[in-house]
């Protein structure tokens, strides 16, 4: 019971407020995985990166970290709802030798890609909300595929908060099967995010692929 | 007798480490170094302070941001502990302090994966040595005089003497931050001192060892200097992209490349606002100490074999972090660069048309030159590689990358890494209908290979 009314209360909260000022969403046009088809998502843990020299938003590292914490309380959170497996090889999960020679190598390319991501340009015209097919055949290098065995799954993503002229929740997926970003989208969000928008947020980008 | 004599040689030749680089297993860190590394991940600055020596000022803000820093560097992935390479250079700091017990298990060598030539100590112990630093080395007593200063930082707690300075600057001038004021030129005065004083006692400690101390200042030169004096290499990009498929012209390379300036230093000029002091006033002040030792060093008393080995992987770590943080111009040149001494290299053949096809994808939409580029070798072939691949089309780059590797199959001896790149190029010049003749023929010569299951997924 006491679940239901929790279940119930979140949900609520998703979707009663509408707080969303701008999202791009792009697809690979081979990317069309039919409804329960993705079974399970590797979520690298969530980073906030300050990209950009001299940025006022991220400048003081103690609200990176809080930003980083509520990010990582909203992915469990939204993984216990939409019930299905997250695994977080973050630190405070057991780290194993494929983090170091693998898993932040691969994170640091899924980052790569979003550098090509235009935002700057689209973000000029906030309050748009588009879903395009991706211009480039976003790669990834071929050694990545031994996680596929080991972790049970071909996609993993990262999501990330950065900044450029303004705060952004990207989050990328990647089919390491074909080595290829299947999926990425750019959330502008506050420079000071509450818990709850980032949950809805985080929630709704996983409703987003799995759909 | 002189046939035995030949074979003798070629025996040699063929097994001696230099000739045994033509090809690359890249490092990895093993359970072991992924326990260790956790453990910098896991640490609070409070347990940093317990060990700290005992100090009248509260050192936690110190240790705070140390952690800090470190977890970053950690968590970037580019730290290797456990592995061939950071226990050799591990060895050779473990000689330099076997005459101070006292400094066992006080300090922790790590692997920094980075071009940059650079070495740093964190005042918790923690000491670590770029790639790009030992790359650029040639002997092991460099090295060692290196080690000796980053040791000798930590033997005379710099890290912290540079925190209490600070400390006492700020109050004394009533700051928040000492940057921007005179405080700050007094700060970088101390520095330098320290500097000085770890030159002088990473010489004592390279001497005790046993090592050639001679070389100390010839480490600072091979480490400040451009990359031109370092090793002279000639590139002819033209012969080495031109095949029976893809011509190329010489007016495709970039005119605006200036002559190569053999020798600059980076290091020689106005230090006042500098935590190090200039090349010059480093170089005399080590040459006075040397002539005041008594002790006759040991020329080369360790075996030089192991160092050419352990610098090879190091340079060969230099492209794959370029490469891996989307640096493929670098990367390129690097790769370009080493196979001028290792002709025969697969690896670096396969990291070349790798290169190429990742700018197909990763073009950036405007031409933007890193104005820092120096006109060294780095500089000059860097920009004649831009020139060359910016002309090209995103289709023309796959095209390239494709008779690249396809001429290097050709020529080389085939392995698993270069039979599987020539399928997996060819999928994106060729398409898929092509490309599934190459994986057929991976997966017949390596069934249980590394790319086993990628190639299965194409043939589906």
């Amino acid at each position: 019971m006491k679940k239901i009314f929790a279940f119930t209360l979140l949900c609520f909260a998703f979707y009663s407020c509408d707080l969303l000022q701008f999202e791009i969403v792009e697809k690979h046009e081979q990317f069309k995985p039919a409804k329960g088809e993705i079974k399970k998502i590797v979520v690298l843990s969530p980073d906030v990166y300050a990209m950009q020299e001299n940025n006022d938003a991220l400048k003081e590292n103690d609200q990176t970290d809080a930003c980083e914490k509520k990010l990582y309380k909203s992915f469990l959170r939204a993984g216990n709802i939409m019930n299905f497996n997250i695994a977080v090889p973050g630190i405070t999960d057991n780290i194993d030798p494929d983090y170091f020679n693998k898993i932040a190598r691969l994170k640091n390319e899924m980052v790569r890609t979003s550098n090509f991501f235009d935002i700057k340009r689209k973000s000029n015209g906030l309050n748009s909300e588009t879903v395009e097919p991706l211009s480039a055949n976003l790669i990834l290098s071929p050694d990545f595929n031994e996680l596929i065995q080991k972790y049970g799954t071909h996609y993993f993503c990262h999501t990330f908060i950065v900044e450029y002229n303004g705060l952004f929740m990207i989050t990328v997926l990647a089919d390491l099967s074909n080595c290829k970003i299947v999926y990425r989208e750019a959330k502008f969000i506050d420079i000071n995010p509450k818990q709850e928008n980032l949950d809805r947020l985080v929630f709704n980008t996983f409703q987003q692929i799995l759909k | 007798m002189k046939k035995i004599l030949i074979l003798l040689l070629v025996i040699f030749c063929r097994y001696s480490p230099v000739m045994c680089q033509a090809n690359y297993e890249p490092l990895q860190v093993g359970s072991e170094g992924a326990a260790e590394l956790k453990k910098l991940l896991n640490r609070t600055p409070d347990e940093l302070v317990s060990k700290a020596a005992p100090s009248r000022l509260d050192l936690k803000p110190l240790y705070v941001a140390v952690n800090r820093e470190v977890k970053q560097i950690v968590m970037n992935g580019n730290v290797l502990y456990g592995d061939s390479l950071t226990n050799y250079v591990a060895s050779i700091a473990n000689r330099l302090t076997e005459s101070r017990p006292s400094m066992k298990g006080t300090y922790k060598i790590y692997i920094l994966k980075n071009t940059v030539v650079n070495a740093f100590t964190f005042p918790d112990g923690t000491i670590l040595i770029t790639t790009g630093l030992i790359s650029r080395l040639r002997t092991e007593s460099q090295l060692a005089f290196i080690l000796g200063h980053e040791l000798a930082h930590l033997i005379k707690k710099h890290g912290e003497q540079s925190f209490v300075k600070e400390y006492s600057l700020k109050k004394q001038f009533n700051l928040t931050s000492v940057s921007g004021s005179n405080a700050f030129n007094v700060l970088m005065h101390y520095s330098q001192e320290f500097e000085m004083e770890a030159d002088a006692m990473g010489i004592e400690l390279t001497s005790n060892a046993g090592y050639n101390y001679r070389e100390a200042s010839s480490a600072l030169i091979a480490t400040s200097f451009n990359d031109t004096l370092y090793d002279y290499v000639k590139l002819d990009f033209k012969k080495s992209f031109s095949s029976k498929d893809f011509n190329v012209d010489s007016s495709m390379m970039k005119k605006n490349a200036d002559n190569i300036s053999i020798g600059s230093s980076d290091q020689n000029g106005n230090d006042e606002n500098s935590t190090h002091p200039n090349l010059d006033k480093r170089t005399i002040a080590i040459n006075e100490i040397i002539e005041h030792l008594n002790s006759t060093p040991s020329i080369e008393k360790y075996d030089s074999s192991l160092f050419i080995s352990f610098r090879y992987k190091a340079r060969m770590e230099n492209i794959l972090v370029s490469f891996n943080s989307g640096n493929y111009v670098e990367s390129m040149y690097l790769c370009m660069r080493w196979l001028h001494f290792y002709p025969e290299n697969t690896w670096l053949q396969v990291m070349c048309a790798r290169n190429i096809l990742w700018l197909a994808n990763y073009r950036p939409k405007e031409e933007t030159e890193d104005k820092s580029r120096k006109n060294d070798n780095y500089g000059y072939y860097c920009r004649q590689l831009e020139g060359f691949l910016g002309k090209l089309s995103g289709s023309d780059l796959k095209k390239l990358s494709y008779s690249y590797i396809k001429s290097c199959a050709l020529t080389q001896k085939k392995n698993e890494e270069l039979t599987f790149y020539v399928a997996f190029v060819s999928d994106f010049y060729l398409g898929s209908g092509i490309s599934r003749i190459y994986f057929n023929e991976y997966l017949k010569q390596y069934p249980h290979g590394k790319y086993a299951g990628f190639a299965e997924n194409k043939l589906k």
